[in-house]
């Protein structure tokens, strides 16, 4: 990439003189230097994947009677909120808290009987986790949840 | 080409000049760098060398710090999180370690080589006395990051280490309570090592290593070959080095 | 440079002897650099750091020792009085940071400075003595 002697390059090979191989040689070391320490620094700093710290096993989130029909409670299952509703004809389901919106926490709406935002008024089906109404963009993903011996357990696969 | 050439030259340059005639940065840069060394003078590199490794232990013990965590329940669990699952963190951690004890070996060469070659006389004491200190803090920081990753050799090595300073006649109890942040070794002797590992002894050194360059930048380097004469002699050539080592209009 | 008034000849011999830091001596400490570089990522990776059980105060294990440059001064208090051996190496500390002051000797080669490089011997030989004896018992 340097400028060729004028005398050489007419109608010639364009010339590598032994200053700008050495000079290219240079470059090609430092960068390479400048790369290889900066490659281990940016892999560090990304942030390592949680996979490794439980990324969720079925917890046990209470008894039917703490939860009686016509309730729900927003409980921290694997670190993150879960709202666990027992509906009136005594259906157990498990959403996601996280709002689709902005990422609010929901809420139960115990005199209607949904699942309420309380950021903007975004309102879910209480056994889908459908919007039913607001500006949530798409419904709560549900959490596996099983009932077994009055105990409710909720997460896993 | 010849153009491509011409701007990749011009524009840096350019940017140079405006930053020059702001900032007078030329003038900076040579009484910076324009320091004529004696070709008697041999370093063997061992200065340098012992700065170099306290740059690799700044950046890897400023990437260590985002991951681990002071206290005692979190503190081991941290570093084998640094080390199984950060991508790189062993070897981040490691050279952090290695370069700790490389670091101390080339502090006590460079200590020696001043020695052999009588570089400590006047006029430099207090560049002496400086590196001494300097030698002191690298120690202090071996002794309190070592108990930081708070596995058993580290709980008890500095259990050992610290119970040293209860031998001191008189203030030893003291002393100990000092170090540890009261009698025994918990939390707080955790939190107190940490933030000495990483507030005050870096800013500690980072201080007295600019100081002892200063000086040496002064003076210029030593010139081990004998000087001829009285120690009046000695004085002269000193003040003769340090207007070699400050003149600096080319 | 103050050389106005100085005759060109003495200029050059002074030029002789002297070397300008950049991009000479720069050059080289760089080039010291890169090596120390590439020696420490080696040494990291053939030997990683290593990590024990997590700490039990209520447990102690066998031979506990300090770290390589502790141990002249671990071997030193197990062999001498208790308050001796935690002094010896202060007061050592002391005379080493004002050393310049202590020894008036203006010769710098070690040939003509028999006391002090006796002495920095003596004092090296036993702490490398301590360090392995420490470390081996």
């Amino acid at each position: 990439m340097r400028e060729s002697d004028p005398r050489e390059s007419e109608g010639r090979l364009p010339t590598v003189d032994r200053r700008g191989f050495v000079r290219s040689l240079l470059g090609f070391s430092i960068i390479s230097t400048i790369m290889g320490v900066l490659t281990p620094i940016i892999g560090y700093l990304w942030p390592p994947a949680r996979s490794a710290r439980g990324g969720g096993g079925r917890v046990l989130v209470g008894t039917l009677t703490d939860i009686p029909p016509g309730q729900a409670e927003v409980l921290p299952i694997n670190d993150k909120p879960v709202i666990v509703v027992n509906t009136q004809d005594n259906q157990v389901r498990a959403f996601s808290a996280i709002c689709t919106h902005l990422g609010c926490v929901c809420e139960w709406e115990d005199r209607r009987q949904f699942i309420l935002c309380p950021c903007h008024d975004g309102r879910f089906n209480a056994l889908t986790g459908a919007v039913i109404s607001g500006p949530p963009p798409s419904p709560l993903p549900s959490v596996e949840v099983v009932v077994e011996d009055g105990d409710i357990y909720a997460g896993g696969a | 080409m010849q153009q491509k050439d011409v701007f990749y030259r011009t524009w840096p340059l350019r940017f140079w000049n405006w930053l020059d005639k702001r900032y007078a940065l030329q003038e900076f840069l040579h009484a910076l760098v324009d320091v004529p060394i004696p070709r008697s003078a041999n370093t063997l590199y061992l200065g340098g060398i012992t700065l170099f490794l306290f740059g690799i232990q700044a950046i890897t013990g400023i990437l260590l710090s985002i991951y681990y965590q002071p206290t005692p329940e979190n503190a081991y669990g941290s570093i084998l999180f640094i080390m199984n699952d950060v991508r790189f963190g062993w070897l981040i951690r490691s050279i952090h370690a290695w370069g700790a004890n490389l670091m101390i070996i080339f502090c006590i060469l460079h200590l020696l080589r001043v020695f052999v070659q009588g570089a400590y006389k006047p006029p430099r004491e207090l560049t002496w006395m400086a590196g001494v200190l300097l030698l002191m803090l690298t120690l202090g920081f071996g002794f309190t990051g070592y108990l930081l990753p708070w596995d058993q050799r580290a709980f008890w090595a500095t259990t050992v280490g610290s119970e040293i300073a209860g031998a001191i006649p008189l203030v030893g109890q003291a002393a100990l309570n000092f170090l540890r942040g009261g009698p025994e070794i918990t939390a707080l002797t955790l939190s107190r090592f940490f933030g000495t590992h990483v507030l005050v002894l870096p800013v500690g050194l980072a201080l007295l290593v600019a100081i002892h360059l200063v000086m040496v930048h002064q003076q210029g380097l030593a010139d081990p070959t004998e000087p001829t004469g009285s120690p009046d002699d000695l004085l002269q050539e000193g003040a003769e080095g340090s207007r070699v080592g400050g003149s600096d209009d080319h | 440079m103050t050389t106005k008034n100085r005759e060109s000849e003495n200029k050059e011999q002074e030029n002789r002897l002297l070397l300008p830091f950049f991009p000479h001596y720069l050059l080289d400490e760089v080039i010291a650099w890169y090596v120390m570089l590439g020696v420490i990522v080696v040494l990291a990776s053939l030997f990683p750091a290593g990590l024990e059980e997590q700490a039990d105060p209520f447990q102690t294990p066998a031979h506990i020792k300090p770290e390589w440059y502790f141990l002249a001064v671990y071997q030193e208090l197990k062999i001498v009085p208790r308050t001796i051996g935690v002094l010896t190496p202060m007061l050592g500390i002391l005379l080493l940071l004002v050393l310049p002051f202590i020894d008036r000797n203006p010769h710098k080669t070690w040939r003509r400075r028999p006391i002090a490089v006796g002495l920095g011997v003596i004092v090296l030989v036993a702490a490398i003595v301590l360090t392995v004896w420490g470390w081996r018992s």
